[in-house]
């Protein structure tokens, strides 16, 4: 389980403000709260980008974790499908794996197209399914129906509730249609 | 298609405007030994062109100044890297490379004859010429990589040389690849004057050393031609194997 514990961080001014939190070891957590309120911070945090001022933050050691940051960070040069052959060791044997994500998100059509051709709701989806791929036990997605359509919302919706029963997902969003295991509003 | 046809039809009908030009003024001054026509340049080039002693000649100079060309940008390359990984290295090159950038080549020449036999000093000079070039431009490209890929790489825990030449080398190659091909013209040229002050036994400078000893207008321009020739040749191979800013690395 991880547990968040008086957890703060400030840059020029308070960011987090001594959260504490435990998130189960599945489902989907997500962080609510307005823009600047700090979920990208937390998200940070969790994935090991930054450290936190004070407070700590427990029960990560051992887990897996995968990112989807918000403008997707897909490498410009490489096509959409290298990008995500890219994130592990092995790819080439897990190529049919990769391309069935992108299937999954309606982004097969790309799989040989740079990101810069790609509009940011595909590059948004593209990163999910970099997410994915990479595969892990604790998921950090960024605001990761932002750019998108209803169509493609319930895409990624699905995505999560398949893998939900294995894995934690901790979301920030402002999805009101996504349903979680609960919120941490910041 | 039909706008390569237009665009060359374009570049030839320019071309064509300054032989004419030159035909014109060398009509005027009708004095062979300050400009020859470009008749007589073009013949004489030809007849270099049927000599064994030309490509010879070109060869020599080609190896001379390539391989000063490609220790200065392998040298460049690799220093910027180190400048980049040990802040020290950086503060220690850097006034070396602005009063290398900023000495005259004619300065630089002069001097280097006095240290190293003839045959060295225009592979001594092309190197020198582009290795600051390569340093700044590769150095830039490194320390303005994007953070966010950086993290990217970390978050996916992708690290050493699968980093290295996967996520950050093809972010520097534009920077680099711009600064190796301005350098391959700055080189040919410095080169080309490192040999006519040197004079190295074999060499297109050495050659043009002479037209001007004895007054050979024609070779003098004809060897320039060649020259020319050559540079814009070897640029269009580099673009052909290296594309626009190094996107097919």
């Amino acid at each position: 389980m991880i547990q968040l514990k008086d957890l703060s961080k400030s840059y020029d001014h308070p960011v987090l403000k001594s959260v504490s939190f435990s998130f189960p070891d599945q489902g989907i957590i997500a962080l609510k709260g307005p823009s600047g309120s700090g979920k990208t911070t937390l998200l940070r945090i969790l994935a090991g980008l930054e450290k936190p001022d004070g407070g700590s933050v427990s029960g990560l050691a051992g887990k897996k974790i995968s990112v989807a940051f918000q403008e997707g960070r897909l490498l410009p040069f490489m096509t959409l499908l290298d990008n995500l052959l890219l994130v592990r060791d092995k790819a080439e044997e897990d190529r049919e794996e990769a391309i069935k994500l992108l299937r999954f998100f309606r982004l097969e059509h790309a799989a040989d197209q740079k990101p810069g051709t790609l509009s940011g709701g595909e590059k948004c989806r593209a990163a999910l399914a970099r997410s994915l791929y990479y595969g892990g036990d604790v998921f950090l997605w960024d605001e990761p129906t932002r750019e998108l359509d209803a169509d493609n919302r319930t895409l990624v919706r699905e995505a999560m509730d398949r893998l939900k029963s294995k894995a934690l997902f901790i979301v920030s969003t402002h999805d009101p249609d996504l349903e979680t295991d609960g919120e941490l509003t910041l | 298609m039909r706008k390569i046809g237009i665009r060359a039809a374009k570049i030839l009908a320019a071309l064509f405007f300054w032989i004419a030009l030159w035909q014109i003024l060398a009509m005027q001054t009708d004095l062979e030994l300050i400009l020859p026509a470009p008749l007589a340049v073009f013949r004489r080039l030809w007849e270099l062109l049927g000599t064994g002693s030309f490509y010879a000649t070109l060869g020599a100079s080609f190896l001379r100044i390539g391989s000063g060309y490609l220790l200065g940008t392998a040298a460049g390359a690799l220093l910027a890297l180190a400048a980049w990984k040990l802040p020290p290295v950086k503060i220690l090159l850097d006034p070396l490379m602005t009063v290398v950038r900023a000495t005259p080549v004619a300065s630089f020449i002069i001097v280097v004859i006095l240290w190293l036999p003839r045959e060295g000093v225009p592979a001594f000079i092309a190197a020198l010429l582009v290795l600051p070039l390569v340093w700044q431009n590769t150095l830039l490209g490194l320390t303005g990589m994007d953070p966010a890929l950086g993290e990217m790489a970390t978050v996916f825990g992708i690290r050493g040389r699968k980093r290295f030449f996967r996520v950050e080398i093809p972010q520097v190659m534009p920077a680099f690849t711009a600064a190796a091909q301005t350098g391959l013209g700055l080189a040919w040229k410095a080169g080309v004057a490192a040999e006519v002050l040197a004079l190295p036994k074999v060499s297109i400078g050495k050659m043009i050393y002479e037209a001007k000893q004895y007054l050979e207008t024609p070779d003098l321009y004809a060897w320039t031609l060649a020259i020319i020739l050559l540079s814009l040749g070897m640029e269009a191979l580099f673009k052909k194997l290296f594309g626009k800013g190094g996107s097919r690395l």
